[in-house]
């Protein structure tokens, strides 16, 4: 025993906490299941609520699946919903003690509010006014949803009261012709690219979502007042465009752009939010490692005392990339790569309690079947990554 | 760093047991005199003191075996649709060779020895997973997979040992105890994987090419335990064999737990060390020549 103690004392410490950093697979023995994962958030116990779509075999939609784990990322239960409703949009929505998230109903393609409680009891959902919902996110005690309507052929921007009703709502034409509305129906079925849908309010008030806009893949500012955008920073038809954005300040964003394959991160970058612009003028960093058209997740936290802005993506060789920028002036500040020898996807970012970070993934277990993943960093880990 | 502490605190036994026995030996001597190089005076007591302490060094070299106590149970996978010990690892006990070589100082006072036996070794230990998905529409659609990892950790050890004999004369058998503090240097794991894909239309077993990765990061930077040995003596002259069987029970968890999931290279099949601490059963042999009293005149016998 006094040897023990004398082991003990002269060692180095060796007692980092389970939940500190880890990995998750979460893996499925049955040969067809399939998930395709769209957000992650932690939740008060510490946990992980993970929002999930699963193929359906009735249905050219996403199937919803909820995953709840704990604080060290072990599977705790799950919910499978009614293949009645479909296509999950991301993402969580915290509110009142409450995860909401939007998705919508397979038979008339109406856009339903579900809500989480802090306990995975899953709340009646309410139904809102419109089709096809494409992104959300919180404003306020609000929700901002884009949606698309199939009549009219018409991104709309909505401000949702937890309720369900709609506040405020102003629709933007996606443009008229023969198959113009291709590529969206597309990314409904998932039978095309998935356009990286976002919404928002900026440093100077506007609303904004990057959705299709008159022919384009556009980043579209708003007051929802009056009929015309505020501005418009067009972008290549659906072959160029936003990534990611994440405002800062005024008319500062941090962003990433997709132009015909080719990926730009965009640190700290005035973005004009009237007139016309054009995406391609922003020029940007090069992202050459990203896979083509890459999705990207942005999320800023403070590591060591210093703002920092988090960049994720997904790399030509399947690892997750994480790049570290400094928020005051975007200098970058260090990189690091996630995976060997199985191939891994960016989904999403979240913050955690203990200021780290959670990588929202999927992988292909076994090189075959679809799987959610997630990385759990902490704060040291990503300093790590800085002073390298 | 701390490391060093016991390097020095397993010296200082050392020395403080040889100065004892020095000290012991020159009070003797007082109450005896000698002329010139011969004794005078009960030479026989007085070789008796001399001899009844000694200096050893020499080598040794031997084997191992490794049974490794899992603690608590890690995986990178969390199976959403059974309970996770049902992904738990198989250990092999005791399955894999090891090798050990290194040097032997010691000091024997009487029917007691001390010995410090600074060596490098390897410790070699393995397990294996088994995972399987079938299709519940279709059973003849099913993957199988088999993983066996094996894992080297090379350490620099320095074992202390307090032997005790039973018997005098030129085979002498003794038992031991003490204790052992290590650096591990190198770590390499490698990963053999087989199985059966019925879904591909093969009912055939299939065995991929094995893959090895570096692994010292996923491991501590030391490991300590406590040792008991037997073994006997033989001296035949002025020189020592001697044959020693241990066996290390390991005080310390071996798994670097801040790596054990960001530094695997082979998390993406599920792999995470559990914690882990090393039992080990090694047998020694060994040469050792006497420091002391070397010449024509004396034996390292008494």
């Amino acid at each position: 025993m006094l040897l023990s103690i004398l082991v003990n004392a002269c060692s180095e410490p060796n007692d980092t906490e389970p939940s500190v950093n880890f990995l998750k697979i979460y893996d499925d023995a049955h040969f067809n299941a399939s998930y395709i994962p769209i957000d992650i958030i932690q939740t008060e116990d510490e946990g992980f609520l993970i929002l999930s779509g699963t193929r359906l075999e009735s249905s050219d939609f996403i199937g919803i699946y909820i995953l709840k784990v704990d604080r060290e990322g072990n599977f705790l239960n799950d919910i499978f919903f009614p293949e009645t409703i479909v296509h999950p949009v991301a993402g969580w929505l915290p509110m009142n003690d409450t995860y909401y998230f939007f998705a919508m109903n397979a038979t008339n393609l109406g856009v339903q509010l579900f809500g989480v409680s802090q306990g995975g009891n899953v709340l009646d959902p309410i139904d809102i006014n419109t089709t096809y919902p494409l992104h959300a996110s919180v404003d306020g005690d609000n929700f901002l949803l884009l949606s698309y309507d199939n009549n009219s052929k018409s991104s709309i921007l909505s401000v949702v009261t937890p309720d369900g009703n709609i506040q405020a709502s102003k629709s933007f034409s996606i443009g008229l012709g023969e198959g113009i509305e291709e590529p969206v129906i597309d990314h409904f079925t998932r039978t095309g690219r998935q356009f990286p849908f976002i919404t928002g309010r900026s440093g100077d008030g506007l609303y904004y979502f990057n959705g299709f806009y008159n022919y384009t893949f556009s980043l579209v500012f708003t007051d929802l007042n009056g009929d015309d955008p505020a501005g418009v920073v067009q972008g290549q038809r659906e072959e160029g465009g936003f990534s990611a954005l994440l405002p800062l300040g005024s008319n500062v964003f941090f962003a990433s752009r997709f132009n015909f394959g080719d990926n730009y991160t965009l640190p700290n970058t005035s973005i004009s939010t009237s007139g016309i612009s054009s995406i391609t003028d922003l020029g940007g960093n090069p992202a050459l490692e990203w896979v083509p058209d890459a999705h990207v997740a942005i999320e800023n936290l403070t590591i060591a005392n210093i703002d920092v802005i988090l960049y994720a993506s997904t790399t030509k060789s399947s690892q997750i990339m994480i790049s570290i920028y400094a928020t005051d002036d975007g200098s970058w500040l260090g990189t690091d790569y996630f995976g060997f020898s199985t191939p891994y996807k960016l989904v999403n970012l979240a913050k955690t309690i203990d200021n780290g970070v959670v990588i929202l993934g999927s992988t292909a277990v076994a090189g075959r079947f679809e799987r959610i993943c997630m990385f759990k960093l902490s704060e040291e880990n990503l300093a790590r990554i800085m002073v390298n | 760093m701390k490391g060093r502490y016991i390097i020095f605190f397993l010296l200082y036994i050392l020395i403080a047991l040889s100065s004892i026995g020095e000290v012991h030996a020159q009070k003797k001597s007082k109450k005896r005199y000698y002329s010139g190089n011969e004794l005078r005076g009960g030479r026989g007591q007085q070789t008796s003191s001399f001899l009844s302490q000694q200096w050893y060094l020499g080598l040794i070299i031997g084997t191992n075996l490794t049974d490794p106590i899992p603690g608590t149970r890690y995986s990178t996978f969390s199976p959403i649709d059974k309970n996770a010990e049902s992904l738990y690892k198989k250990y092999e006990k005791f399955n894999i060779l090891g090798l050990q070589a290194g040097l032997n100082f010691t000091y024997q006072y009487r029917m007691l020895d001390v010995s410090l036996q600074p060596n490098f070794r390897r410790q070699s230990f393995a397990y294996a997973n088994h995972y399987e998905w079938i299709d519940d529409n279709n059973a003849e659609n099913s993957l199988v997979l088999n993983y066996y990892q094996e894992h080297e950790l090379d350490y620099i050890e320095i074992p202390l040992v307090v032997k005790v004999f039973f018997l005098q004369g030129s085979v002498r058998p003794y038992i031991g105890i003490g204790g052992y503090y290590g650096w591990l240097v190198n770590a390499n794991k490698s990963i053999n994987v087989d199985g059966i894909d019925r879904a591909s239309g093969n009912s055939y077993p299939f065995n991929k090419e094995s893959l090895s990765v570096g692994a010292t990061s996923l491991f501590v930077s030391d490991n300590a335990g406590v040792l008991g040995s037997v073994g006997l003596n033989y001296d035949p002259g002025n020189v020592r064999l001697t044959l020693d069987i241990q066996y290390r029970y390991g005080l310390v968890n071996i798994t670097n737990t801040a790596n054990r999931f960001t530094d695997n290279r082979l998390a993406g099949i599920g792999d995470a060390l559990d914690d882990l601490s090393l039992n080990n059963i090694a047998i020694n042999i060994g040469i050792l020549f006497p420091l002391r009293f070397l010449s024509n005149d004396f034996s390292s016998t008494e």
